[in-house]
């Protein structure tokens, strides 16, 4: 039987993040003691080292966020880092403001502030393409540091900076250099609690399907932009606050300590841990750190060509980072050998038991497609009623998949309307048209990699059913209602669809058939009111384009409405109540399963010309007379 | 007046030819790389070698800079494009930011920080007054070769075959494999001719800027912002944005104050992104499922 153990992937085990924890509030204690720590050091040295590598860390945790798990490189998280050191010193000089207000709860969250202000304000433009906007934006933001510190001299001190920055008091209590330290450490392990929950929640989720596909997370409903801004924002908040420690401790705050090469150093040491890892951040910090001082700047030129290499090897040959490539093998190791999972993939007979949908109709009326001189639809009007599953075929290029992607959002059509119930959803974007109740398969199976059976399928409920990050965060009653309704709703589609005994398998590893039908257990677990089945049945094995039209059947006895596309034609026969005939972009037959087998236009054009011989090629409905 | 529209005439001929540089690789192979600015910064260096410590022709030190453009630009492909894992979605932007980076560094191990001058071997090196304007003939002759280039660019695009393959690559890569086109041939050639074009034009450049290591960043940046205004893929779109940002900052610079001239070219970029996020002539391309 089939344990059905978290809906994320295996969390870290707690007990080494808590050791290492312990160990760096301790250092402090056992630096007095003599302890002594090769290459990083003894005594006050050693504490500042271990404080720049918790500041870096803090820095690299959020670029993870961002370009590990988001996909987006932000090439400005120096800049980040300045707001947050220049707001820190700016208050705790009282440059910008009279009164002096060097008190840690107010000028590490204004630093926080900031960062994630500019973050926005770059965001917000950059993420409009894909890919290089966001670096460029945020590239852009250190290249105008010395401009406004020069434009603002008497609040940052232009070129010299702002020194010396006085110690700062917390709650009122003056911090001495161990009281600092603390306060430094235990914000960075309190963002790397954050940013674990984070990252192992529905949203951690939800990051790996729109990083790996745009387009399947738009269909599940999600929308890209906004998530990628949320984790581009959130990413930059670390940055902000490692900042405004980082002024205390390193006493002065100038232009020079940020360009573009302190950013490289992070992004360096990013892809060194692992881009798409919690902990491995803290690798790549000390390995960076060791290799060339990230904070002194005098070192970086030195470091540029040693820097130019590793993110060449890493991002060429460790994907994952070296944090990653130890994670690939713990949980290798532990579903091998401890679990011994069975590595049976092929799926079972389904159990049905999909519970009911709230179909609508669909009305597809005079629609119309160019894609330059060719008429991809012409003039298609069509109706898909509820509980009835309602067929396309056609030869290749007669515009069936156009279709489809004009229903749910993908292509925009040149005229003609569609409406869902009594929904117009003509025009609208494919997130909207997902959240008003359309789910659909691809032609090739949209499955991301190192997600499991169940994440795969649990992600489509992750836009119906919200829970925002603060709970995600906490894990609030909020988010555990969401994961537990995830994690039933899911197991019970897999079971319905036969997949029940793969819940923790990684999806995308397995055979094209079971994928197809892990794709139709995701669309079913939205609950949808339409679904778009894509040739659902090509590449499948006899036995599973049985198990996938028993399984269409019963979907649209559950209440949906269905409509399957496919080349299929016997397939058709036996599992739609309408069939619809496009040829060139045209609708040249519609009817019943019986009326098509023997429409004359469409023998013509499906099956060749000789109408009379075709019985021997022509697939038989099942049960029809011959 | 006239002298803030020459300044900027300058600027936006470099920016165009960098912008140009960025659209060869992109059409070709559809990757952006970030490296390509840092050519030009080699061409200055390669027009100081040839010029001021050899004392060679003029054409000579064009030819020394094709030929080793091209072959950092082989190396530029073959390390940091041919053997990326075809998974990852964007996976240039780590590795060309490191091909980059290892350039740059290279030439400040090489070279150091300071800016060498670089006199001008065309024209003379004294200032005119043209139009009541005073401007250096060589600044001129940059913008005579951005526009060569720019035309050379927009034939080569529109009436050859390599062309015609260059763009059906960038519409459809896997219907012009299909059709019997070289693509990683013609990604490879492109990396080597952006490559080769970029450090040519060094001789032209480095009069105005010195030969310097530190030129990079900023051009990078600037072409970037030219090309967002144009439209990726887009020859006549990359001189008009590489004007339109050599405009602003001069403009800036002259009238409101230098330390603004960065961020008014942001806000640019920003505006660009979020009215025409594929420029004035880029088209916007359905996605297909």
């Amino acid at each position: 039987m089939v344990r059905v153990q978290s809906f994320v992937r295996h969390p870290p085990r707690l007990l080494f993040p808590l050791l290492l924890a312990a160990f760096v509030l301790g250092v402090p204690g056992l630096a007095d003691n003599g302890l002594e720590i090769p290459t990083l050091g003894s005594g006050p040295a050693l504490i500042r080292e271990m404080e720049i590598i918790a500041i870096f860390s803090a820095v690299v945790i959020g670029l993870n966020l961002s370009y590990g798990f988001a996909g987006e490189l932000a090439l400005g998280q120096a800049a980040m880092f300045a707001a947050g050191a220049y707001v820190t010193g700016m208050l705790a000089i009282g440059s910008i403001y009279p009164h002096h207000l060097n008190e840690l709860a107010i000028t590490i969250p204004a630093s926080a502030l900031a960062a994630a202000l500019i973050g926005f304000l770059s965001g917000v433009p950059g993420l409009r393409l894909a890919g290089w906007a966001l670096a460029y934006t945020s590239f852009f933001l250190i290249l105008i540091i010395p401009d406004m510190a020069s434009a603002f001299p008497t609040q940052t001190g232009s070129f010299t900076g702002l020194s010396p920055i006085p110690d700062p008091v917390l709650f009122g209590q003056k911090l001495d250099q161990n009281g600092i330290y603390w306060a430094m450490t235990g914000s960075v392990i309190l963002i790397f609690a954050v940013f674990r929950n984070m990252v192992v929640s529905r949203h951690g989720v939800a990051l790996q399907v729109l990083r790996q596909s745009p387009v399947l997370a738009s269909s599940l409903g999600m929308s890209v932009y906004r998530i990628k801004l949320m984790a581009y924002v959130v990413g930059a908040i670390p940055a902000g606050i490692a900042g405004g420690f980082f002024c205390y401790i390193n006493n002065f705050v100038s232009p020079g300590l940020f360009d573009i090469y302190t950013s490289i150093g992070f992004i360096a040491a990013s892809v060194l841990g692992g881009s798409r890892t919690i902990y491995g951040a803290i690798v790549g910090v000390v390995i960076i750190e060791e290799l060339g001082p990230l904070h002194t700047n005098v070192f970086t030129h030195f470091a540029l060509p040693l820097y130019g290499v590793l993110l060449l090897i890493g991002g060429v040959f460790l994907t994952g980072g070296l944090g990653g490539s130890v994670g690939t093998f713990l949980s290798f190791f532990r579903r091998r050998v401890l679990h011994r999972i069975p590595s049976k993939m092929e799926p079972r007979e389904p159990s049905l038991n999909l519970g009911s949908f709230n179909g609508a109709q669909l009305t597809i009326s005079g629609v119309n497609k160019r894609f330059g001189g060719v008429h991809a639809v012409n003039d298609v009007s069509l109706k898909a009623e509820p509980g009835l599953v309602t067929g396309i075929i056609g030869p290749n290029g007669s515009g069936k998949t156009s279709l489809l992607n004009i229903v749910s959002g993908f292509y925009k059509l040149d005229s003609g309307t569609v409406t869902l119930g009594d929904r117009d959803i003509t025009l609208l974007q494919p997130v909207t048209v997902a959240l008003a109740g359309v789910a659909r398969t691809f032609q090739t199976p949209a499955i991301p990699e190192g997600l499991s059976c169940l994440q795969v399928v649990g992600a489509a409920r992750y836009a119906h059913d919200r829970a925002g990050l603060l709970p995600a965060i906490f894990r609030l009653p909020k988010y555990r209602r969401a994961l537990k309704a995830d994690i039933e709703e899911a197991t019970r589609l897999l079971e319905a669809t036969g997949l029940g005994h793969l819940v923790n398998r990684e999806a995308a590893s397995l055979p094209l058939g079971t994928r197809r039908l892990l794709e139709v257990a995701r669309a079913l677990t939205a609950r949808p009111a339409l679904l778009l089945l894509d040739e659902p049945a090509s590449g499948l094995d006899v036995q599973d384009v049985r198990r996938l039209g028993t399984l269409i059947r019963a979907t649209a006895k559950a209440g949906a409405t269905v409509i399957v596309i496919e080349h299929n034609f016997q397939m058709m026969l036996e599992i739609a109540d309408v069939i619809n005939v496009l040829h060139a972009g045209r609708l040249i037959a519609s009817g019943t399963a019986e009326e098509i087998r023997v429409n004359p236009a469409v023998l013509e054009s499906y099956l060749g010309e000789v109408v009379d011989t075709a019985d021997e090629d022509a697939p038989e409905p099942a049960g029809a007379p011959a | 007046m006239m002298t803030t529209l020459y300044a900027a005439l300058f600027a936006g001929a470099l920016y165009t030819t960098v912008a140009i540089g960025f659209n060869i690789v992109f059409i070709s192979s559809g990757t952006f790389n970030f490296a390509q600015a840092q050519y030009a910064m080699l061409g200055l260096w390669s027009a100081w070698i040839g010029l001021e410590v050899f004392h060679w022709n003029l054409a000579l030190v064009i030819l020394l800079g094709l030929v080793v453009g091209a072959a950092i630009g082989f190396l530029n492909e073959r390390m940091a494009i041919r053997f990326l894992p075809s998974k990852g979605v964007h996976g240039e932007l780590v590795t060309t930011v490191g091909f980059s980076v290892l350039i740059t560094g290279l030439a400040v191990a090489a070279f150091g920080n300071n800016p060498q001058t670089v006199h001008s071997v065309l024209s003379g090196n004294e200032a005119i007054t043209l139009l009541g304007g005073r401007v250096y003939p060589y600044e001129l002759v940059m913008l005579v070769v951005a526009l060569l280039i720019v035309g050379g660019a927009e034939l080569l695009s529109r009436h050859t075959l390599l062309g015609l393959a260059a763009l059906a690559t960038a519409e459809d890569r896997v219907a012009s494999i299909l059709k019997g086109i070289n693509v990683r041939r013609l990604q490879l050639g492109a990396y080597m001719l952006a490559g080769g074009l970029l450090m040519a034009v060094g001789p032209f450049i480095a009069p105005v800027t010195y030969a310097t290591t530190g030129i990079g960043d900023g051009l990078n940046i600037k072409a970037f912002v030219a090309m967002s205004i144009g439209g990726f893929g887009s020859p006549k779109g990359a001189l008009i944005g590489g004007m339109s940002a050599g405009l602003v900052e001069a403009l800036v610079g002259r009238y409101l104050n230098s330390n603004f001239q960065n961020l008014a070219l942001l806000i640019l970029l920003l505006a660009v992104l979020m009215l025409r996020p594929y420029g004035l002539f880029g088209e916007r391309v359905e996605r297909a499922v």
